[in-house]
């Protein structure tokens, strides 16, 4: 075992009668929000929630914190493979974003690159719908995208994958971005949804 | 009712009435009618009562401008009604009066208080017997004052703040402000306009064959492409283009690449005995009245005017059948002596050189000032041109530019006197502080001489109306009583907001950006009572009783979440003496697995952090640091490696792991419940760092013990935290196991003696002084950060120490008292606590360095009497470290 395994959520494995699942920061407040979650990939992941097809119609709301983060330096060479977003932050470091089914072949894809297993250390909020922006607007002065810097009062990255708004954060400040997102969007019509009605909404 | 009958162009919809209540009757309005026009349509012509005086005012401008209209709407104190739209429900209702708005009884300061109510005559009158001020203060408080607000009154109304960017900028949607829009969309930039009244359109709006042209305007601006927003208030132009716009509860705050200012001009009052009366108006006003709202404004008008645009009103009053008996065009003669009659505060006559004109409406027109508040608050110079009587802008900062009125053009108007009447009434230069041009020269004569010495003491140009109608007059007052130029006088600083704008859209939405733990819900779930540490919300303690916590981590086993410690990653083949020069003490000789304790000092010698540092492999350490250390620890390590260019790399991990403490002596049986691994003594030895995996998740074990006690620091990824501590609960269930809180912590940690970076210690503290000598080594090959300081400290001596003491007689001092030494102030108390443990009140101070010694006494004072205290030295609890080790 590596000495930094246990910065990896996806190291976890069943042993001694336990079955390890890992949770979202996130977690709860889909669970307020009547979620249903399914395991995928050793995560408990929003599949849908109560509603959601009323809120994309506007702004729909959902968790992708589940998704691995590798953290690499130096920033090039950017991978190209399917699925997988690299968010530059400078020429020596850059953030991996790929399905946790393809962490290991992306982890071994970035080489002998410097790479630290940045799963858990990320709050990742996607939102989707015709008032996307306007919620973005209304956290953000950040509009070339991506980009990081301020998001309401916090540092964060604001990604834009594929017609898809994406806003991550550390993970402890997680759940006060998703209250201030979620107030955004629901005074403009829009709510939270599960992450499949998201990839759906979106043209991800 | 002075509504006329229906006429073209009128912003009013009669097919849509409106009613809302003022002070409790109804009041019949239409779709398009603004609460001010309403209520004037429906007879009322006393609107507020004035600050000072109390004087009755009306309608002045219909603009938003003065702040003759203020009144409270469904609980919102200074609402400008004339500028607001009228709603259905409204609840509308005067301010600022005693008894009633057409009888206050505060009025009395008008007729008998004036001779003792010169410019800050509370600093004089109101000053003995000096104990009765807050009496007067809270009289004067109430007997003035601009209406009040409901102290328990919570926010209600939503506000929103968005972000837009734009290359360019327009404020002012009047003509100049949408061709200036077309052309630049025409040249294929993307453009916004921004107007202040319903719709873009500015004085065309007003003007019967302007109501064309401005929708002809506005359809050219949107074909173009222009983004129109109204009513929209620029508050003010700040720095790299940004400029905050109030659209009702939304702020808009744009960055424009440029500015195009095209706010058009402020009319101005002109000054004479009476030109406060109900019926005396701007142009502006006469027209909006009768053009948008189709309201004739009185029978029998009087007008004198600078320029146009009082012969425009005279010419919109007559098509609304008011007798126009007077008009003074002061381009063609200027009056020696105006003076308007009232009676109740309402115009009945206008006296002009002892002509006297019975009248009920008297529209004024002063040189119209073009409006660069806007653009004086960005850095424009402002200039007064003597020959129209206006201040004109200069020296645009970059990528500003003004165009139309706002930029001067404004014709030739005349350059009217700075009093234009001296019998009869009171005459006002400032209508929001009830100044008079007696006011100001009684202020230049006291020494007030600048215009801005007398904005501080008189208020002129302070009031609601922002300067707007009195700062021109008030130069000009101020030019000829001192006999120097306007110029000379110049002109106050101009400050955001342009118009005043609820406090609560300025600040914004209420948000709170707390830093939660992945295992914050689970303390939730158990009844933890949350507090704040630093940016961090933490459970204090699940129960009542704190002790009974700490108890359970002595006699079985407790858990507590300390996920927020920093993390930070050290690697790299310098990272050994990369943290030999940023720490005191050696970690390039630490073997691998094997854990340190370290406190890091800045450049002064002051103690800045404490934590562990534990060592993976050759290359590898594991740095945790406080949990409000944890940012500036790893910005200090890069700013450090940047002057020392070492080959080592960081990495903040803090959000990435989460730390669960298993601390107790039933810890180890626990642990071996959940893992296959060997936690025996020999295995994870004191102060060792090993992997393990603890129910199916990898954790990093660190044997440390801040609580005194067997226990290992488990870190682990976050999202596997829940996982964790749900079986750490159920399988220890038998052992007695137990979360803890910070609170319980704390009492455990000072039994121990440890300190915490910040409680223990402050900005001035240092190793030495800290009884932190044993950190301090002098032996390394390089200079560690903060060496020469701490030598310093060394050499000069030691002053004072922290130390341990305990309470003989269980007084509890509190922390911050006083340490007093032969009477006088020697030191303070930095933690104190009752241990159930040892039965005693424990703590730790800083003491004189000759008390620093077993048995050395000091006094603190508890609750107002000195109390003694005794020094101990060493540990409270297990001070062989006997359990720690076990
Ligand atoms: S009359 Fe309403 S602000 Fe002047």
């Amino acid at each position: 075992m590596s000495a930094l395994a246990f910065l990896s959520p996806g190291a976890a494995h069943d042993a001694k009668g336990f079955h390890p699942v890992a949770r979202s920061p996130l977690d709860r407040r889909l669970r307020d929000a009547g979620a249903s979650f399914e395991e995928r990939d050793g995560w408990l992941v929003p599949v849908s929630v109560p509603g959601e097809a009323a809120h994309l119609a506007t702004v729909g709301v959902t968790d992708l914190s589940h998704l691995s983060v590798f953290e690499v330096r130096p920033a090039e060479p950017t991978l190209e493979l399917d699925g997988v977003i690299t968010h530059r932050l400078s020429a020596r470091r850059a953030l991996v974003f790929c399905p946790p089914a393809r962490a290991a072949a992306v982890r071994e894809a970035l080489g002998d690159r410097f790479v630290l297993d940045l799963s858990g250390a990320f709050a990742i909020i996607a939102f989707a719908g015709p008032e996307a922006e306007t919620v973005l607007r209304r956290i953000t002065h950040l509009h070339h995208l991506p980009a990081s810097g301020e998001i309401a009062h916090i540092n964060g990255h604001v990604l834009a994958p594929g017609g898809t708004t994406w806003v991550v954060c550390p993970q402890e400040s997680g759940h006060y971005l998703w209250e201030v997102i979620l107030d955004r969007a629901s005074a403009l019509g829009g709510g939270p949804v599960g992450v499949d009605a998201l990839a759906r909404g979106g043209s991800a | 009712m002075s509504r006329l009958e229906a006429r073209d162009g009128e912003r009013i919809d009669r097919s849509q009435p409106v009613s809302f209540t003022f002070q409790g009757a109804a009041v019949e309005a239409f779709e398009g009618d603004t609460i001010g026009s309403a209520l004037y349509a429906a007879g009322r012509r006393t609107f507020s009562r004035s600050f000072k005086y109390h004087r009755p005012r009306g309608l002045q401008c219909c603009i938003g401008h003065c702040a003759n209209c203020q009144m409270n709407v469904n609980g919102t104190p200074n609402v400008r009604v004339c500028a607001t739209p009228v709603s259905s429900g409204d609840i509308v209702k005067g301010q600022n009066f005693v008894g009633s708005l057409d009888f206050d009884l505060m009025q009395a300061t008008d007729k008998f208080a004036g001779p003792f109510t010169p410019p800050g005559f509370y600093y004089k009158t109101f000053i003995r017997p000096r104990k009765l001020w807050p009496l007067y203060e809270k009289f004067l408080r109430n007997a003035a004052g601009l209406g009040v607000l409901d102290r328990k009154g919570k926010r209600e109304a939503r506000v929103d703040v968005e972000n837009r960017h734009v290359e360019v900028l327009v404020i002012g949607g009047g003509r100049s402000g949408l061709e200036a829009a077309i052309t630049h969309a025409a040249e294929g930039r993307q453009v916004t306009v921004v107007d202040e009244g319903p719709e873009a359109g500015g004085a065309l709006l007003s003007d019967p064959a302007g109501k064309g042209v401005a929708a002809d305007l506005r359809a050219r601006a949107q074909a173009a492409g222009v983004e129109v927003i109204a009513p929209a208030i620029a508050i003010g132009i700040f720095e790299y283009g940004f400029v905050p716009v109030a659209v009702g509860n939304l702020l808009l705050k744009f960055r424009a690449e440029r500015i195009v200012v095209a706010a058009g001009v402020i009319e101005q009052p002109l000054v004479f005995p009476g030109n406060d009366l109900i019926g005396v108006m701007l142009p502006e006003a006469a027209k909006r009245l009768v053009e948008w709202w189709s309201i004739k404004p009185g029978e029998r008008a009087v007008v004198i005017t600078a320029d146009d645009r009082g012969l425009e009103a005279a010419a919109s009053l007559r098509t609304a059948g008011v007798l126009v008996a007077l008009v003074i065009d002061l381009r063609v003669e200027q009056p020696p002596n105006i003076e308007a009659r009232g009676r109740r505060g309402r115009l009945h006559a206008v006296s002009v050189n002892g002509e006297t004109v019975k009248a009920d409406l008297l529209v004024m027109s002063g040189s119209p000032q073009p409006n660069a508040k806007l653009l004086a608050q960005a850095g424009a110079r402002v200039v007064y041109d003597a020959s129209r009587g206006i201040f004109v802008p200069e020296s645009l900062p970059e990528n500003v530019e003004v165009v139309g009125s706002a930029a001067g053009d404004v014709g030739a108007p005349a350059v009217p006197a700075a009093v234009l009447g001296h019998q009869g009434d009171k005459c006002f230069v400032c209508f929001c502080e009830d100044q008079t041009p007696k006011d100001l020269a009684y202020a230049i004569a006291e020494g007030f001489d600048s215009i801005e010495l007398s904005k501080r003491y008189t208020t002129v140009t302070m009031g609601p109306c922002q300067g707007r109608l009195c700062s021109t007059n008030a130069i000009r007052s101020y030019a000829k009583t001192k006999g120097v130029d306007e110029n000379t006088i110049g002109t106050t600083t101009a400050r955001p907001p342009y118009t005043p704008v609820p406090m609560g859209l300025v600040a914004g939405y209420p948000q709170e950006p707390a830093r939660r733990t992945s295992l914050h819900h689970r303390h939730r779930d158990l009844g933890a009572r949350i507090m704040w540490t630093g940016a961090w919300r933490r459970p204090h303690s699940y129960g009542a009783d704190a002790g009974v916590e700490a108890q359970n981590v002595h006699e079985k086993v407790g858990l507590i979440d300390v996920s927020t410690l920093g993390k930070i990653l050290v690697t790299g083949p310098d990272a050994g003496a990369f943290l030999d020069r940023v720490y005191p003490n050696r970690f390039s000789d630490l073997k691998v697995g094997r854990v340190r304790y370290g406190v890091i000092t800045g450049d002064a010698g002051r103690i800045i952090d404490d934590g562990t540092v534990g060592r993976l492999d050759d290359e590898t350490f594991y740095v945790t640091t406080s949990s409000t250390g944890a940012d500036g620890i790893y910005q200090w390590f890069g700013w450090w490696n940047a002057v020392w260019f070492m080959d080592v790399q960081f990495a903040n991990l803090t959000g990435a792991l989460a730390a669960i403490n298993v601390a107790g002596p039933a810890s180890r049986e626990l642990m071996t419940r959940l893992s296959d691994d060997d936690f025996s003594n020999e295995a994870i030895a004191y102060l060792d760092a090993r992997a393990v995996t603890v129910a199916g998740v990898p954790a990093l074990a660190l044997r440390i013990g801040f609580v005194g006690e067997l226990g290992y620091e488990l870190h682990l990824a976050s999202p596997q935290a829940v996982h964790v501590w749900d079986a750490l609960l159920k399988h220890g269930a038998d052992l007695g196991v137990a979360p803890f809180g910070l609170e319980p912590q704390r009492i455990l940690r000072l039994e121990k003696g440890h300190v915490i970076i910040g409680q223990d210690t402050d900005s001035e503290s240092n190793l030495h002084e800290a009884a932190m000598p044993w950190l301090v080594k002098n032996d390394k090959e390089f200079e560690w950060v903060g060496k020469w300081a701490t030598q310093q400290v060394a050499d000069r001596g030691l002053r004072n120490m922290l130390v341990g003491f305990e309470s003989p007689s269980g007084a509890m001092p509190v922390e911050g008292g006083q340490v007093v030494v032969a009477g006088r102030s020697a030191g303070r108390i930095t933690s104190v606590r009752h241990s159930r443990e040892l039965d005693k009140v424990i703590g730790l101070a800083v003491v004189p360095v000759a008390l620093a010694v077993d048995g050395g006494r000091f006094d603190v004072q508890v609750d107002g009497r000195a109390v003694g205290m005794i020094v101990r030295l060493g540990h409270f609890y297990d001070p062989e470290g006997a359990r720690l080790r076990s």
